[in-house]
C-alpha cells in the first residue's frame, strides 16, 4: 500500500505538479513583466501635457473635439490637456469652474475599436445608475455615480466613428447632455 | 510599428513570443521532471513548433475580440505591444531590435537552409553511383548482419564522392558512404555507425522529422523555431544512438566510429592544400557550425560512454496532453 502511494505521489509530481508549477510561475513572471514598461522613463506610451488643443491635435494626429455649447460657468482654455499616441491614441481635457479653482468638467476621447470603454472610467469611483441615452443619432450611456471624495458626478459615454467619448461633470444631467450633444466628430 | 499592431503583425509577433515561452517552459519541465528519453524530449520540444502554428489561427478566428485593444489593456496577462514601444536610447526602440533579429533569421534561413535544400533536391541522385556487392566484403557482411538483426531488407548503398569519411542516409531507403569511411572504420565500428544511420529510417523519426521540418519552414522568420528545430535534430541523433546500441550492443564501437569520423572531418588531414591557402575556407573550419557539430559529437560520445539504463517515462501521452492544455490556457492571455 505504501509503495503504491509512493509511486502515485512520484507520478503526480511529474505528470501534474511539474507542468502546473512551470506554467504558473511563467504566468506570474509575465504578469510582473507586463507592468514594467509603465514605469520606464521615455516610454512611447508616456502621457504628455499640452499647452493648447491645437498642439495636442497636431501631435496626436486626430481632431480633439470640444463642445460647441460652452456655458459661462466654464473657463476657457482647458485647465489641463493630456494625451498619448501609443498604444491607444487618447486625449483628456479638464475645465475649471468660473472660480478658477474647481475642476468641474472632464472630456475624454480615445481612438479604439473595442465595443466597451477600454479603460477604467476617469473621475467616477462608484457607479449608482446607468441609463441609455441618445447622443446625436448614437447610442450612449448615462452614468450617475460618485467621485472618490464622495461628490456626485454625472457622465455620458458613447462611441462614434471608431472613437470613445466620455464626458463627466459635477453639473446636472441636463447640462451634461447639452454639452455632449454639441460635440460633433463630423460637424453638420 | 503600425505593421506590428496590425492583425498580421500581431500574429507573426505572437508566434515568436509563444514559441519562446513554450520553449522556456518545456525546458524547465524536462529538467525538473528529469525526462531522459530522447523521443519524449523531442515530443515536448516540438510543442514550441506546432502550438503557435495551429493554435494561434484558431484563436484569431474563433475569438476575434482577443485582438481588440480592450483585451490587450484590460484582460491580457502580458501585452507585447507595451514592450515593443519601449525606448532603449539613441532613438532605438525595442521593436527595432526584434526586427534585426528576425531579419538575421530570415537571411540565415535563405542562405543556409532553403537554397542548399533546393540545390540538393535537384542534384542528389545525379553523381552517386550504386556500390556493387562484393567490392567491400567487410561492408557486405555488416549489412547482412544488420538486416538479420533488424528483420528488414538491406538498404541500397550509394558511394559518395567526398574525400572525407562520411556515412549518411538519402531519402528513406538509401545509405550513402564514402570510400574513406569504409576504409577507416573497422567492421564493428562500421556496423554501429550504419545502425545509427538506419535508425533514422524509423517510422516515428521520419514522421516527426518531416512535420518539424514543415513547421520550421512555415516559421522561417522565427528565431526560436530555428533553435528548437536544431535542438530536436540533436535529440534525434541521441535517439538513433540508443536504437543503434539496442540493435548491435556495440556501445564502444559506436563512440569509436563517431570520433574517428569527427577527427578526420574537422581540423586535420582532410583539408587540402588548396583549401589551406584560401584562408576563408580555413575560417569555415572554425566556424560556429563546426564548433556546434563538435560539441554535439562530444556530448553524444559522453552520453553513450556513461550511459545508464534510461528509465522509461510513464504516462507520456498524459504528460504531453496536460502540458499542451496548460500552455494553451495560459497563452490565450498572452498577446
Amino acid at each position: 500500500m505504501l509503495s503504491v502511494m509512493g509511486r502515485f505521489m512520484k507520478e503526480f509530481r511529474q505528470v501534474i505538479l511539474a507542468p502546473v508549477l512551470a506554467v504558473g510561475l511563467a504566468a506570474l513572471a509575465l504578469y510582473l513583466l507586463g507592468m514594467v514598461p509603465a514605469y520606464l522613463p521615455g516610454s512611447a506610451g508616456e502621457v504628455k501635457e499640452y499647452d493648447s488643443v491645437e498642439e495636442a491635435a497636431s501631435e496626436l494626429g486626430f481632431d480633439v473635439i470640444v463642445p460647441v455649447y460652452f456655458p459661462n460657468y466654464l473657463v476657457w482654455p482647458p485647465h489641463t490637456i493630456r494625451g498619448q499616441s501609443k498604444p491607444l491614441p487618447m486625449a483628456q481635457m479638464t475645465f475649471l469652474a468660473s472660480d478658477r479653482r474647481t475642476e468641474i468638467l472632464l472630456i475624454y476621447e480615445m481612438v479604439s475599436d473595442s465595443q466597451d470603454f477600454p479603460e477604467s472610467l476617469p473621475w467616477i469611483k462608484t457607479v449608482d445608475q446607468k441609463i441609455t441615452v441618445a447622443i446625436n443619432n448614437n447610442q450612449g450611456e448615462l452614468i450617475v455615480g460618485k467621485r472618490a471624495n464622495g461628490d456626485a458626478v454625472n457622465g455620458v459615454h458613447w462611441r462614434v466613428d471608431g472613437r470613445h467619448f466620455l464626458v463627466v461633470t459635477t453639473q446636472s444631467v441636463q447640462e451634461l447632455l447639452a454639452l455632449c450633444r454639441s460635440m460633433y466628430v463630423n460637424p453638420p | 510599428m503600425d505593421f506590428l499592431l496590425s492583425s498580421t503583425g500581431q500574429y507573426l509577433g505572437q508566434t515568436i513570443l509563444h514559441s519562446f515561452l513554450i520553449a522556456l517552459i518545456v525546458e524547465v519541465i524536462i529538467r525538473s521532471s528529469r525526462i531522459q528519453e530522447p523521443l519524449l524530449q523531442i515530443k515536448f520540444r516540438s510543442l514550441s513548433l506546432w502550438l503557435p502554428v495551429l493554435y494561434l489561427p484558431i484563436l484569431f478566428f474563433s475569438y476575434p475580440p482577443r485582438a481588440d485593444t480592450y483585451f490587450h489593456q484590460q484582460v491580457a496577462l502580458f501585452d507585447s505591444s507595451q514592450w515593443l514601444s519601449v525606448r532603449l536610447g539613441g532613438g532605438v526602440v525595442f521593436w527595432h531590435l526584434i526586427a534585426v533579429v528576425v531579419g538575421v533569421t530570415v537571411g540565415f534561413f535563405l542562405v543556409r537552409e532553403l537554397i542548399p535544400l533546393v540545390s540538393y533536391s535537384f542534384n542528389r541522385r545525379l553523381a552517386l553511383p550504386v556500390l556493387e556487392k562484393g567490392r567491400f566484403p567487410k561492408l557486405d557482411s555488416v549489412l547482412a548482419d544488420l538486416a538479420k538483426k533488424r528483420g528488414l531488407s538491406e538498404p541500397a548503398v550509394l558511394l559518395s564522392g567526398e574525400t572525407a569519411p562520411s556515412v549518411s542516409t538519402l531519402g528513406r531507403k538509401a545509405l550513402v558512404l564514402s570510400m574513406s569511411a569504409i576504409e577507416l572504420l573497422d567492421a564493428e565500428e562500421l556496423e554501429a555507425v550504419i545502425a545509427h544511420e538506419l535508425a533514422h529510417f524509423t517510422r516515428e523519426i521520419l514522421v516527426i522529422g518531416r512535420i518539424c521540418l514543415a513547421l520550421r519552414f512555415l516559421m522561417f522568420y522565427n528565431p526560436v523555431a530555428l533553435l528548437v528545430y536544431h535542438r530536436i535534430n540533436h535529440d534525434t541523433e541521441k535517439f538513433c544512438d540508443d536504437l543503434a546500441i539496442s540493435f548491435t550492443g556495440k556501445r564502444l564501437a559506436l563512440v569509436s566510429g563517431l570520433l574517428k569520423i569527427l577527427r578526420h572531418t574537422t581540423v586535420g588531414t582532410s583539408i587540402s592544400r588548396t583549401a589551406q591557402r584560401r584562408w576563408w575556407r580555413s575560417l569555415a573550419v572554425y566556424s560556429f557550425e563546426s564548433q556546434a557539430h563538435l560539441a554535439l559529437a562530444k556530448e553524444r560520445a559522453e552520453r553513450i560512454l556513461h550511459r545508464e539504463k534510461v528509465s522509461i517515462d510513464s504516462y507520456q501521452s498524459q504528460r504531453l496532453a496536460i502540458t499542451a492544455g496548460l500552455l494553451m490556457a495560459a497563452l490565450f492571455f498572452v498577446v
